[in-house]
């Protein structure tokens, strides 16, 4: 469409540009033309005034003179001479060599005229009158009043004999049809050239405007597609992207429709690039490009924004169609592919924004689907819908990343601890370290509002390194005093990903003297996933030094239990929403039963994660749970305040009244997460 | 027909044409003590001038002007120009008058001034015994006549007897004719056949078209045509002799003592003051020049 936009505005260029050239090449044939008729006219007037002098000189020397033989005009001529004169013109009036005749003397009486008629003839105080009776000869052509013509006329003095006696002045017309008519011939021809040589000037024109026009369109038609395509898929890049959104998004605010702009961001890329190298990733996305391209509408735009980031404009949609069209496209995506003789699966992660609900402005669209793109990249779901929360704005994210670098060398990060209850005699098992930023600003921050930002950026390493330092620093504090806690540090699928990751934390041990068996990890199930081959190798590394590693949030990943199978997992954490459900729901019961059997199969410490009420607590106790952790113990708080509650009395205190108690122990169903609950601060 | 024309040249009109217009090579004033321009008149030479003629303040002298450099028309074909023309504006700025040049035919004109139709005639026309009987005439230049022959001489003329049977063009009553009348007592059996006409470029016309072998003129008219660029390529001196060497003169009529003196008292003048000779000069006739001025001198100078 806009090409064929640009290819119409070429086609007006082009007229314009000959009508440029027509407009300038007409004035110049015009003054040309105009230059070359003017040479004629003169040149025939020039040719008449010649052709006057020399008949008027042969009229007044053959016939004028001879016939006057010497007379004096002022005294009138004899019958003789008149006679004479007469007859010397007649033949040449009545064969049109000569049109009128007059003979005056100098005073301008006519003495002769070869009509007889003695009126008429130039005046006397006429310049060419005056000419003549100084002795000179006057032509001109001048029109014919008698005869609707032009005529030469001549004035001349009459020289009477060979001595040169001018005794009066001859006004003689001579025709100038024969030069006319010839001049016309001339103009004719002059004209008939003219305009041939324009027309072919204008054929000329035309042909060298158009092919102009037409290179020029072609250069102009390749730069804009350059300027709006992708070189390698050929797709329209960001810029046709934001351009296309803006006129969708115009329409659309206009029609009141709807619709989405769709982020896609494949999950791999970066291993296949570096495994296979970059003639595969270069393959990869063209053959992306095409599944993607094929799945559109015609109505649909489909984008490359740069790296392994695709971006789609789905119009006229509905929430519901665009998740259904979006399966289509997921499904396309993620077919198995071959790149260099190896079979692949690319799975891609998409963030959608829908119009108008979240947002009428292309950036803002664009900021809430890479948001929701990024919800989607470290969740469990592919496609995923802006929520319009829960999300820190992206745009904020490289403040915060800069904040981050900042809040880290200036120690605002704390670790709050949140104990894992041993549900056989209710003591303390461990404590989950649980950071927070104490931002100067704004107030103590829960992880969602920068993890994502430190993940974004890479600082999730530094920051994860600090986690693990403070905590085993911290540890190493309660140790001294009597406790045995373990501590247990939360590290992110970047974590695992990064190269060394469980030698630095081997080091980290040997430093503080830690024993591996006392630090857990606790890596997402998410984490672990599909082939994330580098995350189960830094496991089993992990493993491999004695370091327990729990797997978090089980149950709503998508870890396939054969690889659970050869890791060495310490701990199996069952997610919060399976726990939350089981008063009311058999289904989570099951699960949680299932899951508690299968950790123990495994051998593995089982520990369930929210646990609120004291109901659930039973429960768990009777299916054989090992550990539980939740508000009905402790919410995350500093270290020394798990003292002031866990102590040998506390305990005792406390596990009497859950006894008696447990009805009256009020419920925090609101709390789901222990990250969004206020935390004192540590003392 | 032979009547006065009105109002001819103005006298400053002719001086001026003769100044700008004229082929020869213009000498300027300081060739002589006095000057064309300065002439002033002379109150003693003017009163010599008959009263009636100081009362109508002009004089017309007949000429006829087909006689380069002496006299001929201007290129308008009315102008008269030449010599005498200047010589007789000279001589009416000494008197006091204007002296028009009226054309005028030459055979006549002696007759016309004796009947008082002109006042004079300044004409080349040469003093003679047989014309000082019709009229008194002040001398004023000094001229033979010369035989003139188309350009390349085909006929082979170089001698008066060269011209015997065949045709002369000459103007009637001039010396010339004269002439060639007595030559044709050389001419046994073979008489040059003389053919008169009116005027001098009749004559020459006969020349011109071939029906006359030759012409007889005074030796200037005959040495312009010849050496003029205009005429030079049609016409040749036969040779450089002049026959017959006479004085040109001023006719006045016999009845007119008093206009006679008083113009030569003028021409006296000046030839005294240098003007005679600067106008001889201009027209490149130095060569007929006079060191005084005598009246009726025919007898004396020639025969």
């Amino acid at each position: 469409m806009w090409l064929r936009r640009i290819g119409t505005r070429g086609a007006g260029a082009g007229s314009r540009l000959f009508a440029t050239y027509a407009a300038a090449s007409m004035v110049s044939v015009a003054v040309l033309g105009a230059v070359l008729i003017q040479g004629y006219r003169d040149d025939a007037a020039g040719r008449g005034r010649d052709q006057g002098l020399a008949q008027a000189a042969v009229i007044e020397e053959m016939a004028v003179a001879p016939a006057l033989d010497g007379a004096d005009l002022a005294a009138g001529l004899t019958t003789t001479q008149r006679d004479r004169l007469q007859r010397a013109t007649d033949l040449a009036i009545f064969r049109g060599s000569v049109i009128r005749m007059r003979l005056r003397s100098f005073t301008g009486q006519v003495v002769f005229a070869d009509d007889g008629s003695t009126a008429g003839g130039i005046s006397v105080a006429a310049p060419a009158f005056k000419a003549a009776t100084a002795g000179s000869a006057d032509v001109a052509v001048v029109p014919d009043t008698e005869r609707d013509t032009e005529v030469i006329r001549v004035l001349r003095p009459v020289r009477a004999g060979a001595s040169g006696q001018a005794i009066g002045v001859l006004e003689v017309y001579l025709p100038y049809d024969t030069i006319a008519i010839h001049l016309q011939e001339q103009m004719r021809v002059a004209y008939l050239r003219l305009g041939a040589g324009l027309l072919g000037l204008y054929v000329m024109l035309a042909l060298i405007s158009w092919s102009t026009t037409r290179s020029l369109r072609r250069h102009a038609a390749r730069h804009a597609h350059e300027a709006m395509h992708d070189a390698l898929t050929g797709l329209p890049n960001r810029a046709a992207f934001r351009a296309r959104a803006e006129s969708v998004l115009e329409s659309a605010v206009r029609g009141g429709s709807r619709g989405a702009v769709v982020l896609v961001d494949l999950n791999r890329f970066k291993e296949v690039n570096d495994t296979l190298g970059h003639h595969a990733g270069d393959e990869l996305l063209q053959i992306i490009s095409t599944r993607l391209a094929g799945t559109a509408r015609p109505e649909d735009t489909v984008a490359r924004l740069g790296g392994d980031e695709f971006g789609l404009i789905l119009p006229g949609l509905d929430a519901a169609d665009v998740l259904r069209q979006l399966e289509g496209v997921r499904a396309a995506v993620t077919e198995e592919l071959t790149l260099d003789h190896v079979p692949l699966s690319i799975e891609a992660s998409f963030g959608v924004a829908l119009y108008p609900e979240h947002g009428d402005a292309v950036e803002e669209l664009l900021q809430n689907a890479d948001a929701a793109m990024y919800q989607g990249k470290r969740g469990a779901h592919d496609v995923v819908l802006y929520s319009g929360q829960s999300t820190v704005h992206p745009t904020q994210w490289l403040v915060v990343q800069a904040e981050l670098r900042h809040a880290l060398e200036r120690d605002e990060l704390v670790l709050l601890y949140q104990p894992k209850i041993r549900m056989s005699d209710g003591a303390v098992y461990g404590l989950e370290a649980l950071v927070r930023w104490q931002h100067p600003q704004r107030g103590l921050l829960p992880p969602p509002a920068f993890l994502p930002a430190a993940e974004q950026s890479g600082l999730i390493e530094p920051l994860t390194a600090w986690v693990l330092r403070r905590a085993l620093a911290d540890q190493a504090e309660w140790t001294t005093i009597g406790h045995p806690w373990s501590v247990s540090v939360n590290v992110s699928a970047r974590n695992l990903e990064a190269t060394g990751f469980p030698r630095f934390v081997a080091d980290v041990l040997a430093e503080t003297g830690t024993p591996p068996e006392r630090l857990t990890l606790e890596v997402t199930e998410t984490a672990m996933a599909g082939d994330r081959d580098t995350a189960i190798a830094a496991v089993r590394e992990l493993a491999g030094y004695g370091i327990q590693v729990a797997v978090d949030d089980f149950g709503i990943g998508y870890t396939s239990l054969s690889q659970l199978r050869g890791l060495s997992v310490a701990e199996i954490k069952i997610d919060r929403t399976f726990v939350a459900g089981m008063p009311h729901d058999h289904q989570d019961r099951a699960i949680v039963r299932s899951v508690i059997e299968l950790g123990h199969g495994l051998g593995a410490r089982v520990t369930a994660e929210g646990v609120e009420t004291p109901r659930v607590r039973r429960w768990l106790a009777e299916a054989g749970c090992d550990d539980a952790q939740g508000f009905l113990f402790s919410k995350p708080v500093a270290w020394p305040h798990v003292l002031d509650r866990y102590t040998a009395e506390d305990i005792e205190r406390r596990r009497r009244a859950a006894g008696a108690s447990a009805a009256a122990e009020p419920a925090q169903p609101d709390e789901t997460t222990d990250h969004d609950v206020p935390v004192p601060q540590a003392g | 027909m032979r009547r006065v024309r009105p109002a001819l040249t103005a006298l400053g009109a002719a001086t001026v044409m003769l100044v700008s217009g004229c082929a020869q090579p213009a000498g300027t004033g300081d060739t002589a003590t006095g000057s064309t321009d300065t002439i002033t008149v002379n109150e003693a030479i003017r009163g010599r001038l008959p009263e009636s003629v100081r009362e109508r303040g002009t004089i017309q002298f007949a000429t006829d002007p087909s006689y380069a450099p002496m006299e001929s028309f201007a290129p308008d074909g009315r102008t008269i120009i030449g010599f005498d023309a200047d010589l007789a504006a000279a001589l009416g700025s000494v008197l006091g008058i204007k002296i028009e040049m009226v054309p005028a035919n030459f055979s006549t004109a002696l007759d016309e001034t004796a009947k008082g139709t002109y006042d004079g005639v300044l004409s080349s026309i040469t003093d003679t015994v047989e014309r000082e009987k019709r009229a008194d005439f002040i001398n004023y230049f000094s001229a033979g006549t010369a035989i003139v022959v188309r350009r390349g001489n085909p006929t082979g003329v170089t001698e008066l007897k060269d011209l015997c049977g065949q045709v002369v063009a000459v103007e009637e009553s001039t010396t010339q004719e004269d002439l060639l009348k007595r030559s044709q007592k050389g001419c046994a059996g073979r008489p040059i056949v003389i053919r008169t006409y009116k005027t001098n470029s009749d004559a020459l016309l006969q020349l011109r078209t071939g029906r006359a072998v030759a012409i007889l003129n005074d030796y200037p008219p005959a040495a312009q045509l010849a050496n003029d660029p205009s005429s030079r390529t049609h016409y040749q001196l036969a040779s450089t002799v002049q026959y017959e060497p006479g004085l040109y003169g001023i006719a006045v009529a016999k009845s007119s003592p008093a206009l006679r003196d008083a113009l030569h008292e003028a021409l006296r003048q000046l030839m005294q003051t240098g003007v005679y000779q600067e106008l001889l000069l201009r027209w490149g006739l130095t060569t007929g020049a006079l060191q005084d001025s005598s009246i009726n001198g025919a007898g004396v100078s020639s025969e």
